[in-house]
């Protein structure tokens, strides 16, 4: 019989990667994007219960209320002892570049903090041991989220300790990237950057790239935190007759050039 | 194939010079040992990415580590259990994915150590490849998998007696 250990190592080299440095390159700026695209998913759900409680407010007998609640605070203060994630500010509001975080760890010993979305998780900084502080800006969208934090060197347990908090858009800064698909049904998902920048803005790019789909009256905007810093990627979301039919989605900056990275589109499209 | 160290026991390796030579060095052996332990080249893959993508961002200090290695294959392990419970962020990307045949199912198909891993639970697997093939000793084991490392040692005996009698059945 062969020895248990060569059998394991001949065995593990037989699957080679498929990607090397340039496809972790494109890793790294696509986890970033779909972060955000996937996250939206949360969005129309926020969106359909954030209609109805409006709906619901303004058809009651109560009087419509004019003015936000006070003081809501922009930036979400977290306080990790090293076991669990203290929310100073369990109610927080986005900015128009995305939710700031700030995370102060006192234990004696380096942690990281993990916001986790019921569509995914966000947010994990790593902050050095006792009484420092961190700050970030995450592209985080609205909702509820628990928080979790504790040593960097360890995994979360099975039986985490957790903490809530509510990240509101009461401004509708963010704009949502969710498909809403009349088949409810969604495709694409596929990569088609061609390693190039395209030509003109994203949305000029989009126009050529798709002409032969785009149709009157549909209109283009930008999608997710209008002031996101570049190194989130550019989402372009593309209107017909009210629903978000298609998003496309770039990665790159202004002087350099736009790449078009990935694109989802509901079956009509 | 070489016998390699384990990257914890193993004495402090060189500061690479780049996270580039850090990436080629380490991600054939990190990508082999995840696809065992997950018996999914696809899996594998993400993981190595996500681990790489953490080391990356933090390159900076993680190449002052006296083992940059042990480092990534701790951010891995962590990625690598979590997964249990991390909500899966692309459905439809993953949907696209997984129509596709794992190269893993089809290596398994015709070999019998493959197909033994295959079967096993999850944790078995891990603590098999950590202890067996990376050289991890059943504390450093332990930790990484957060479990007790009398656990590891009965997971990777069980896991060991399983592969080794589907390997000398193929053999024999």
């Amino acid at each position: 019989m062969a020895d248990l250990r060569e059998r394991l190592e001949d065995l593990a080299g037989r699957f080679p990667e498929r990607e090397g440095m340039d496809g972790l390159d494109r890793s790294r700026r696509r986890r970033q994007l779909r972060s955000r695209v996937l996250a939206g998913s949360l969005a129309l759900l926020i969106a359909a219960v954030g209609t109805a409680s409006a709906y619901l407010a303004f058809r009651g007998t109560r009087p419509p209320v004019a003015d936000q609640p006070p003081a809501i605070p922009d930036t979400l203060r977290i306080e990790c002892d090293g076991t669990t994630a203290h929310v100073l500010t369990p109610k927080v509001r986005v900015r128009p570049d995305g939710v700031r975080l700030e995370v102060t760890n006192t234990a004696s010993f380096e942690t990281w903090t993990v916001l986790s979305l019921s569509s995914g998780s966000g947010g994990s900084p790593i902050v050095p041991a006792g009484q420092t502080k961190t700050s970030v800006t995450t592209q985080l969208i609205p909702g509820e989220s628990d928080v979790w934090c504790g040593p960097s060197r360890e995994d979360v347990n099975d039986d985490p300790v957790e903490d809530h908090l509510e990240i509101v858009d009461p401004d509708g800064v963010w704009v949502s990237d969710q498909l809403d698909c009349p088949s409810g049904r969604g495709v694409g998902g596929s990569w088609s950057g061609t390693g190039e920048p395209g030509m003109g803005s994203p949305e000029d790019q989009v126009r050529e790239r798709y002409a032969n789909k785009i149709r009157e009256g549909d209109n283009l905007d930008r999608a997710g935190y209008p002031e996101a810093d570049d190194e989130w990627g550019i989402d372009v979301r593309l209107t017909r007759e009210g629903r978000v039919t298609a998003t496309f989605h770039f990665f790159g900056n202004p002087t350099d050039g736009w790449y078009h990275d990935s694109y989802s589109a509901c079956q009509e499209f | 194939m070489d016998r390699a160290a384990g990257a914890a026991e193993a004495p402090p390796k060189e500061t690479p010079a780049s996270f580039e030579d850090f990436f080629e060095a380490e991600r054939h052996r990190l990508h082999g040992a995840l696809t065992l332990m997950t018996a999914s080249v696809h899996e594998a893959e993400e993981l190595v990415q996500d681990a790489f993508l953490t080391v990356w961002e933090r390159w900076d200090r993680v190449r002052e580590m006296e083992r940059p290695d042990g480092y990534l294959y701790r951010v891995a392990m962590n990625a690598f259990r979590r997964r249990r419970r991390r909500l899966r962020l692309d459905l439809r990307l993953r949907a696209a994915v997984e129509d596709a045949p794992d190269p893993f199912a089809r290596v398994a198909a015709g070999d019998a150590a493959a197909r033994a891993l295959a079967v096993l639970p999850r944790r078995e697997r891990a603590a098999l490849v950590l202890t067996e093939m990376l050289d991890f000793d059943s504390n450093e084991a332990g930790e990484l998998l957060r479990i007790k490392p009398s656990t590891v040692r009965v997971l990777a005996h069980r896991a060991r007696e399983r592969v080794r009698r589907e390997i000398g059945d193929d053999d024999g």
